[in-house]
């Protein structure tokens, strides 16, 4: 992070990379496509790239988030014609601190912890899991398929949700969270 | 609002949507709630399945894409997708609680794929892309009473209580037996295949008289949604279930129909701006791979020249 008190663009660059995939998926919760989610987030950066210094750390991420977030508005306002985003509309022209900006960033935030989680599970508990919830698989079948005991499914089960809870509960304990991980 | 009472209010979220709360975690939030518009919404968002479920399909395409860009797929992150697509699934039932009324659930197949479940009383469905079924958590002695849209495959347990799925517009009535039932809000008619046993067709004719119409296995019934006239042929109806398989199967269809069908289980928008040239009648089978450039060549055999991409639309001229 420091790399970007000195605006240059390999920082820019890495902070993308590190940071478009939620980025993109905070803007969608917005405009809606992926594709003009990716173009809205990839002009933000641009922008950047023009400035003589940019803020650190955490102040980074709030410039940023609020910066994707103002970049969103105007499009859907260039937009208003289509009708399906007027609610969006109504809404704009709000400083950063305000709390339409707060609820929104802080929503993005939490499904993005949630859903990365998910996919953090241990394979093992993830397959039991998948098998019994995606697939409805009995306890029997899925201790069939995987050549283990009625009793490890059923524990494995157990402890995935205990995971994915341990797991969320851990990260929300605390304050002034780093978002984007 | 204060950063420490950002991460608390998260962690009641959080906690919301694990439907682990306390009561008096929940008043805590509920006061939250009631503090402005702006957080009741917030609230109701993460309270909402469908929503809940727009926003893991963008998580998803947000993931792969930004990766896909980096220019480096390998197999570990097909995997990883494969993954991520089952862990919609799991999602949803894992917050399915929190998601909608208390005493009803509901089941949605991902994108490009197949989900099944099976219903409190042993019954097993299997849904399409973009489809979805509503249905008690406990069915009651004298009913049992499902409501859906889309396309599935049903094998319903004969029991003493009738099973009523309620589609656009119909319902079909049965005791046991295995149908499949494709009724999305965007078409213009709605099938009922009978693989076996019987079923009754219910549904109120132009004039606003109730109807039922009974079919025996090996019948298909046709029900056109505009002028709600209901009509039954003999037809090899488990051709119909293919897709349970992966497979689709079509008899007779036409190619409008065909590329509607690709289109829809693909997640293509689809533009027709000369239908002249998509009225051509075909059998036969696709088979539904997870990417669909096969499909997409083999249609274009038959419609050379006319067939265009353009990132997510397919437009036929």
């Amino acid at each position: 992070m420091h790399g970007l008190v000195e605006n240059n663009r390999s920082a820019v660059t890495l902070l993308y990379e590190q940071r478009k995939a939620f980025l993109c998926f905070y803007a969608m919760g917005m405009v809606g496509s992926y594709q003009e989610a990716e173009d809205i987030v990839h002009s933000v950066f641009e922008k950047m790239l023009s400035k003589e210094s940019l803020p650190e750390g955490a102040a980074f991420d709030s410039y940023v988030v609020s910066a994707v977030r103002n970049s969103c508005l105007n499009h859907i306002s260039r937009q208003k014609t289509h009708g399906k985003y007027t609610s969006y509309v109504l809404k704009e022209s709000e400083s950063s601190e305000d709390r339409d900006y707060v609820n929104s960033r802080m929503e993005a935030e939490i499904l993005w912890e949630v859903f990365s989680k998910i996919e953090e599970l241990p394979e093992g508990c993830r397959q039991v899991f998948k098998m019994s919830y995606l697939e409805n698989l009995s306890n029997q079948e899925i201790a069939d398929a995987l050549g283990i005991s009625v009793n490890t499914v059923k524990s494995q089960k157990a402890r995935s949700k205990e995971l994915l809870r341990a797991s969320l509960a851990d990260l929300f304990t605390f304050a002034a969270l780093i978002f984007g991980l | 609002m204060d950063n420490s009472n950002v991460g608390r209010i998260k962690h009641l979220l959080v906690k919301h949507l694990m439907g682990d709360l306390q009561d008096a975690e929940q008043k805590e939030l509920d006061q939250w709630r009631a503090l402005s518009e702006s957080n009741e919404e917030l609230y109701r968002r993460m309270s909402d399945s469908r929503y809940l479920e727009k926003r893991y399909a963008d998580f998803t395409k947000a993931v792969h894409r930004s990766w896909e860009n980096k220019g480096r797929k390998s197999g570990l992150w097909r995997w990883a997708i494969v993954s991520l697509a089952a862990a919609a699934a799991v999602l949803l039932v894992l917050f399915l609680p929190y998601f909608s009324k208390p005493e009803m659930k509901t089941f949605s197949a991902p994108q490009k794929g197949v989900a099944s479940l099976v219903l409190p009383d042993g019954s097993k469905v299997w849904l399409k892309s973009a489809s979805s079924i509503t249905y008690p958590v406990k069915f009651s002695k004298k009913a049992r009473e499902v409501s859906f849209t889309g396309e599935g495959y049903f094998e319903v347990v004969p029991k003493e209580s009738e099973f009523t799925v309620s589609a656009d517009g119909f319902k079909v009535k049965v005791t046991g037996t295995k149908f499949d039932i494709k009724s999305y809000r965007d078409d213009k008619r709605a099938l009922t295949a009978l693989i076996e046993g019987e079923v009754s067709i219910i549904y109120s004719d132009s004039l606003g008289v109730e109807r039922q119409d009974r079919m025996v296995g090996g019948d298909l019934a046709v029900f056109d949604k505009k002028s709600r006239k209901n009509s039954i042929v003999k037809s090899n109806t488990s051709i119909y279930s293919a897709w349970i398989g992966g497979v689709y199967c079509f008899d007779t269809e036409t190619l409008e129909n065909i590329l509607r069908e690709v289109c829809r289980y693909y997640g293509y928008n689809l533009i027709i701006s000369d239908s002249t040239v998509t009225q051509k009648v075909l059998s036969g089978r696709l088979k539904m791979e997870d990417d669909a450039s096969e499909i997409l060549d083999a249609l274009r055999d038959f419609l050379p020249g006319h067939i265009k991409l353009e990132s997510d639309t397919i437009i036929i001229q």
